[in-house]
């Protein structure tokens, strides 16, 4: 009996342990030990009055309320959270003022660390975040409410002043470009800056050349051009400048692959200006690489439509420009091969070899079929050589010189084939001047 | 100073042996315990009344540091700093009462002396000397690194910061956000390995179309980098933007060129790296409103660039500054750009 009471109570007791946050496990309960959390309190409450001195209001409040958990007696820690409270709340309610009055006055640095102390106070309190982020916290989105009859176009002239942007409301809110948009939707635009419109100063600061450089610097060639475009066009400097950022700018579009522009960029660039000549070298290059890689494409097409010969002209063409193109390299020698393949097939013997002689010795199908062909023309020339001499016998001479000459164009190193023919033409010479 | 091992050895005290010895004696004691004291004795519970959970109170044990009391009660050793700064000290004893801070408790940096700004750092490049002062030394990076581990820097990730700007987390009052606009080998074999030595992460800016191309690392090493804590981030898909233009209007064939590119390097480095790609470096470091307004929308949720200017919790997560650190750069000028704080009377 005893022994049950004992669990029953072990679980109440763990049940509440729970409830009431203890959290992790009785043994935490014990460690913890109440007495001992409970003789904080006086430290505690001393750090809590040190963070108040420093102006930690917030953490002096966590401080206090940890104590009124803690403390056997709770009377201070209640009047303490009770008074900072007040204090905060005050605190809160002067900044947020006094940060409004200041944007009223336009002291906008004023203004924000009023705001700002307000949130160090008060994190939750949402009227000084909302004021931090309407003036302080750019974001790149603005949200718009539509209205009866709305369209893209409508809210893009509404908004950006121009209907020709509807894309740009269609874009980030997923609508159809000229759909009807249902009044009272909340869309999502970007927050573009208007541009006021711009005068042509008289003369310009000296400083805005300076400007210009920066933006050249920083590769904005349009923005560059735009300042170079407003100053006195017959100041050396400008139009050194002027020729400056067309220069970059055609090295980067060039870079980029861009080459009609690049070349446009440097039509404008006087020649014998300082670097023209390497840019546009850079871009005949840059060319010539491109049409290189098309021309290489175009190799692969012919080859995969059985082209070999086209395939292989284009690919040696390359070859011929870039000696390191592997991709090149290896289309030529298996085009090459089918070629002498095909003229294998269809009799082609001496057609092949000649093909076959600058085979890339690599290529192991290559050397196979060469060697193949090579043995397959040895043969016939000693065919063509019997041939011969069995023509000969028969007092045919010219029969006789045709096939051992044969057998020269397929075994040039066919020896006998060379002293018969000179034999026999001798004889023939002989028989001619015979009465 | 206590040496009571119940104290500080938790998991040696074992109630169900305790129940079985002197069952009754023990809950009589937890009986009378509770009669007496509050129901919620270490402050664990959110107080009704306050919008943040309390700080918890323990013993430190005996040989305690910031991050073991981090890693036992806040399960993160990472976040010994919280601990560090809640209670104003660095070191514990054992027996001593320390105040384990379960949330935020500064957000935004915010202090009565001002407000916390994140500086970020980016390396152009880092390798051997050469005619190039876009390029830094091994030595000068690590001698920078060095520095800043020794001023008690923290590195932060995008992640981070993004938690920070968004006023929904904290971070140590000296952080820096570390990062490189390359996808270069030589930043794999020459910055990482200093990096890992002091004990640091940093941020990779990569070009999706180089990577894997010569002299640059692969996705797999891209992948084991984000495996050792490192972020990796992109440069859009081929490192530059089509158009930029600064204030005005788009054509719309210039904007779709722009969708595109924003759109494939976010599928590219999403589909190597196997995690949603939230961080984005502006090509050149320069962009416009149309640019930011067009990442946000798409679902990245910081973009930097590069020009020197102060990071608080209220700046454009999408126009994050960048401090460009090369070798014109001495170290005197370094120490002077990685300030913390921004001085402002928020008493």
């Amino acid at each position: 009996m005893r022994l049950w009471v004992s669990i029953i109570v072990f679980w109440i007791i763990f049940a509440i342990s729970g409830c009431a946050g203890i959290g992790e496990s009785v043994s935490t309960f014990l460690r913890a030990g109440p007495w001992w959390l409970a003789a904080q309190t006086d430290g505690i409450g001393a750090r809590a009055r040190a963070l108040e001195a420093r102006g930690e209001l917030a953490m002096a409040l966590d401080h206090w309320r940890l104590v009124e958990q803690i403390a056997l007696d709770q009377t201070e820690a209640q009047r303490e959270i009770a008074r900072l409270e007040t204090r905060i709340a005050d605190a809160v309610a002067f900044h947020y003022q006094d940060g409004l009055e200041k944007i009223k006055s336009n002291a906008v640095a004023d203004a924000r660390n009023h705001f700002l102390a307000a949130l160090r106070l008060d994190p939750s309190f949402e009227p000084a975040r909302e004021q931090i982020n309407a003036y302080f916290s750019p974001f790149p989105l603005v949200t718009y409410r539509s209205l009866s009859g709305d369209r893209p176009a409508t809210v893009a002239k509404n908004v950006f002043g121009d209907a020709d942007n509807a894309f740009l409301v269609a874009w980030f809110n997923d609508l159809p470009a000229d759909g009807v948009i249902p009044p009272d939707t909340l869309l999502l635009l970007p927050k573009l800056k208007k541009v006021p419109p711009k005068k042509k100063p008289k003369k310009q600061p000296p400083d805005q050349l300076r400007e210009a450089r920066m933006r050249l610097a920083a590769d904005d060639f349009e923005g560059a051009l735009a300042l170079v475009g407003h100053m006195d066009a017959t100041d050396p400097a400008v139009q050194s400048l002027t020729h400056t950022i067309h220069l970059k700018q055609a090295a980067v579009q060039t870079e980029a692959g861009f080459f009609g522009p690049a070349r446009q960029s440097l039509s404008v660039v006087p020649n014998g200006f300082m670097g023209k000549g390497a840019v546009l070298e850079m871009l005949r290059s840059a060319i010539q690489k491109q049409q290189l890689a098309l021309d290489m494409e175009k190799a692969h097409l012919f080859f995969d439509d059985k082209d070999y010969q086209q395939s292989f002209d284009l690919a040696e063409s390359v070859r011929w420009h870039t000696p390191e193109n592997i991709d090149a390299r290896d289309l030529s020698a298996e085009a090459r091969y089918r070629l002498a393949l095909d003229h294998v097939d269809h009799r082609q013997l001496l057609e092949a070899r000649t093909l076959l002689e600058k085979a890339d010795e690599n290529h192991a199908a290559s050397v196979e079929l060469k060697k193949s062909v090579s043995a397959k023309l040895m043969e016939m020339a000693q065919t063509y050589y019997r041939n011969g001499v069995k023509h000969f016998i028969n007092e045919d001479l010219e029969a006789a010189v045709t096939d051992w000459e044969q057998a020269l164009i397929c075994n040039p190193d066919h020896e006998k084939a060379r002293e018969n023919i000179e034999n026999a033409r001798r004889l023939m010479q002989k028989l001619e001047t015979m009465p | 100073m206590s040496n009571q091992p119940f104290k500080h050895s938790p998991e040696q005290c074992d109630p169900a042996a305790a129940c079985a010895n002197y069952p009754l004696g023990v809950f009589l004691a937890l009986l009378i315990s509770l009669a007496f004291i509050p129901l919620t004795v270490h402050g664990e519970g959110l107080d009704p009344r306050a919008d943040r959970p309390l700080p918890l109170l323990v013993e430190a044990r005996q040989d305690d540091t910031p991050a073991t009391l981090a890693q036992r009660y806040l399960n993160e050793s990472s976040r010994g700093w919280m601990i560090v700064e809640y209670n104003g000290r660095a070191t514990f004893q054992g027996g001593q009462a320390v105040m384990i801070p379960k949330g935020p408790f500064r957000l935004g940096g915010l202090s009565p002396k001002g407000y916390q700004t994140v500086p970020v750092l980016v390396y152009p490049a880092v390798g051997a000397a050469s005619d190039s002062s876009k390029r830094i030394s091994p030595a000068d990076f690590e001698a920078q690194m060095s520095w800043l581990k020794n001023s008690g820097f923290t590195a932060i990730s995008p992640a981070q910061l993004v938690t920070f700007m968004t006023f929904s987390g904290q971070l140590p009052r000296h952080s820096v956000l570390i990062t490189a606009d390359t996808e270069s080998c030589s930043f794999l074999e020459l910055a990482v390995p200093i990096l890992k030595k002091i004990g640091f992460t940093a941020t990779l800016f990569v070009v999706t179309d180089r990577v894997g191309g010569p002299e640059t690392m692969t996705w797999e090493q891209l992948k084991q980098l984000q495996a050792l804590g490192f972020t990796i981030g992109c440069r859009v898909r081929n490192g530059r933007l089509p158009t930029l233009h600064t204030s005005g209007y788009p054509a719309e064939a210039d904007f779709k060129a722009l969708e595109a590119e924003l759109h494939q390097a976010k599928k590219t480095i999403e589909h190597h790296l196997d995690i949603p790609y939230t961080a984005l470096a502006y090509p050149s470091g320069r962009h416009s409103d149309l640019v930011a307004a067009m990442a946000a929308k798409l679902g990245f949720s910081s973009a930097f660039v590069r020009s020197a200017g102060e990071n608080p919790f209220f700046g454009s997560r999408f126009g994050i500054h960048r401090m460009v650190i090369d070798s014109r750069l001495d170290p005197e000028q370094f120490a002077k750009m990685l300030t913390p704080l921004v001085t402002a009377d928020l008493e």
